[in-house]
């Protein structure tokens, strides 16, 4: 049998339905990888191998009383620590939060709890999924990327991220309000969802910004999460921005045919952020892939999607963090890192009007959005434009409002996405010259994760990106 | 009276630019807006304060960019509707 701790959730689920693999050796095999690599990757920090085991040892005994809850049932996983955890200290990587421990689990515990996933333990962000990157100053050191502990591994789902991709767990719960999923999924080299915004509740999630926020799955495989994505998804009667609508199965969409489907790419815009050499490359060998499954390939331009970093991330996330920090950033200024502090009270020099103008652009820029989606089935973009180590430029960007020379360049490619509420996928799509992962992005139509689900597993039947370890680990 | 456009436009060619510089913010109308940002809930201490109002301002710049965009009469989008 291959090393238990890098087998799909698929194929461990299946494992476990024949009987020929049990949690808890399962559970077992990652406690102890945990022991031996994540001093080096610092992903956890709250590791909860004593409840790991108990609930490891409750699922052998019920699957082997013949009840198999679902797919998840005995598959070792991790919380982001901003995740409420019923009895688990949860941080949010801040002293503010040093000593919390949650009465209640939040609404996307008690639902991967309910379908049978272990819970590993809580890992690494940087503080309060907002303090832009970690540093060694922090409350908790920051995570390490895997592929080269020299570079970031991105944020602010970083623990998450990391611990997946160096075989610490078998999925993960991270939180996105401008790309906090998928640029560390694309950094480390693994999958990365954000849903619908609505799709999955978020009751229990310490609250940073109301209407970007999303909670998603960070897998190895786009059919993890189309799996983990199954069971979080669904009405959540305490956050009101949740969606009733369908949950489709979705892991069982995953072959729709690819045939005719229409890819949008927009050259425009990439034009206007600026891409490192070595992500082009990667880019266009993926849209290559994608027109030999039968796709049709055409260009799109959104006309006012260069304004969309300005209004989600810096107008709308920026207010909504200030206010959901208010009463801490006043009270308890001494406990927030300086970064955090800094990066979150900032915003509180922008006013009613700066928030209701981002809001009006929402409005303007989704439109546009809406209106490409009738031409196109999947919007391909990069996830990020450079790779944490930086590179050679192919173009050094048009636009100064979201080229290299701004912050929010590196949010580019998502936070757009956190804006229209559209869901978006990150897999992974080569690596750059010096061996660092890159990742490419697909946006789909509000509650149509199954379609772009379909052409992420479909990329991954012919493609092996996602299948490459990291090598110091080995 | 009728309001004549004529008459009106007339006026302000008279006035010349003397309207519009009035109705930009003099740096007296601008502290009093500033007074009423959510970051004054903060009462930091002013070096704390001075240091932070540095530290924001690529982000006003940003927010600043939103004024180029044609928003006039598009209804705010912040009641995200989930089906």
């Amino acid at each position: 049998m291959q090393d238990l701790c890098y087998l799909t959730i698929a194929e461990a689920a299946g494992l476990i339905r024949s009987r020929k693999l049990s949690p808890v050796e399962l559970t077992k095999a990652h406690l102890d990888r945990i022991a031996k690599v994540d001093p080096l990757l610092r992903s956890f920090i709250t590791l909860t191998a004593d409840v790991a085991m108990r609930q490891a040892e409750e699922a052998t005994q019920e699957i082997a009383a013949g009840k198999i809850r679902s797919p998840l049932h005995g598959i070792p996983i991790t919380y982001k620590d901003v995740i409420a955890t019923a009895g688990i200290r949860t941080t949010a990587a801040s002293r503010v939060y040093e000593h919390w421990v949650p009465e209640t689990d939040a609404h996307v515990v008690v639902k991967l709890r309910t379908a049978g996933a272990i819970t590993l333990g809580k890992v690494h962000l940087s503080e309060f999924a907002f303090a832009g990157g970690a540093t060694e100053a922090d409350f908790v050191k920051p995570a390490r990327n895997p592929w080269n502990t020299k570079y970031s591994p991105g944020g602010s789902s970083s623990g998450s991220a990391v611990g997946v991709a160096a075989g610490l767990a078998m999925g993960s719960v991270g939180s996105d309000s401008g790309g906090s999923i998928r640029i560390p999924a694309a950094y480390c080299g693994v999958t990365g969802l954000k849903p619908t915004y609505g799709r999955v509740g978020r009751t229990g999630e310490i609250p940073f910004s109301y209407s970007v926020g999303h909670l998603g799955p960070i897998t190895r495989t786009v059919e993890d999460a189309a799996i983990m994505l199954e069971y979080l998804a669904g009405f959540d009667p305490g956050d009101r921005a949740s969606s009733k609508a369908e949950v489709p199965p979705f892991s069982r969409l995953l072959g729709h045919s690819l045939r005719g489907a229409r890819i949008g790419i927009s050259p425009s815009y990439m034009d206007a952020v600026g891409n490192e050499e070595d992500l082009m490359s990667a880019f266009e060998s993926c849209v290559r892939v994608f027109r030999s499954f039968g796709c049709t390939v055409r260009e799109v331009v959104v006309p006012h999607l260069n304004y969309a970093c300005a209004a989600s991330y810096n107008c709308i996330m920026r207010i909504e963090g200030f206010r959901a920090h208010l009463e801490n950033l006043r009270d308890k200024r001494s406990l927030y890192g300086r970064g955090a502090f800094r990066n979150i009270a900032r915003g509180g020099f922008l006013s009613s009007v700066d928030y209701l103008r981002g809001q009006q652009a929402r409005s303007l820029i989704s439109g546009e959005l809406s209106k490409i989606f009738e031409g196109i089935d999947i919007l391909l973009m990069p996830t990020t434009p450079t790779t944490p180590s930086g590179g050679a430029y192919r173009s050094k960007g048009t636009d100064p409002k979201i080229n290299r020379t701004s912050f929010t360049h590196e949010a580019a490619y998502t936070s757009p996405f956190n804006l229209t509420g559209s869901p978006a996928l990150s897999v992974p799509c080569g690596f750059n010259s010096i061996g660092l992962p890159i990742g490419i992005q697909l946006i789909g139509r509000a509650f149509e994760e199954q379609l772009i689900l379909a052409a992420g597993h479909q990329y991954q039947q012919v493609t092996d990106w996602h299948r490459r370890r990291p090598q110091l680990l080995s | 009276m009728r309001f004549n456009r004529r008459k009106f436009a007339k006026r302000l060619a008279i006035l010349g630019a003397a309207p519009m510089a009035a109705a930009r913010p003099t740096p007296a109308a601008r502290d009093a807006e500033s007074e009423c940002l959510p970051i004054h809930e903060l009462k930091l201490p002013p070096d704390v304060f001075a240091d932070l109002k540095s530290y924001a301002r690529p982000v006003l710049a940003q927010a600043r960019y939103l004024e180029q965009l044609p928003l006039q009469g598009v209804e705010p989008g912040f009641v995200f509707v989930p089906r």
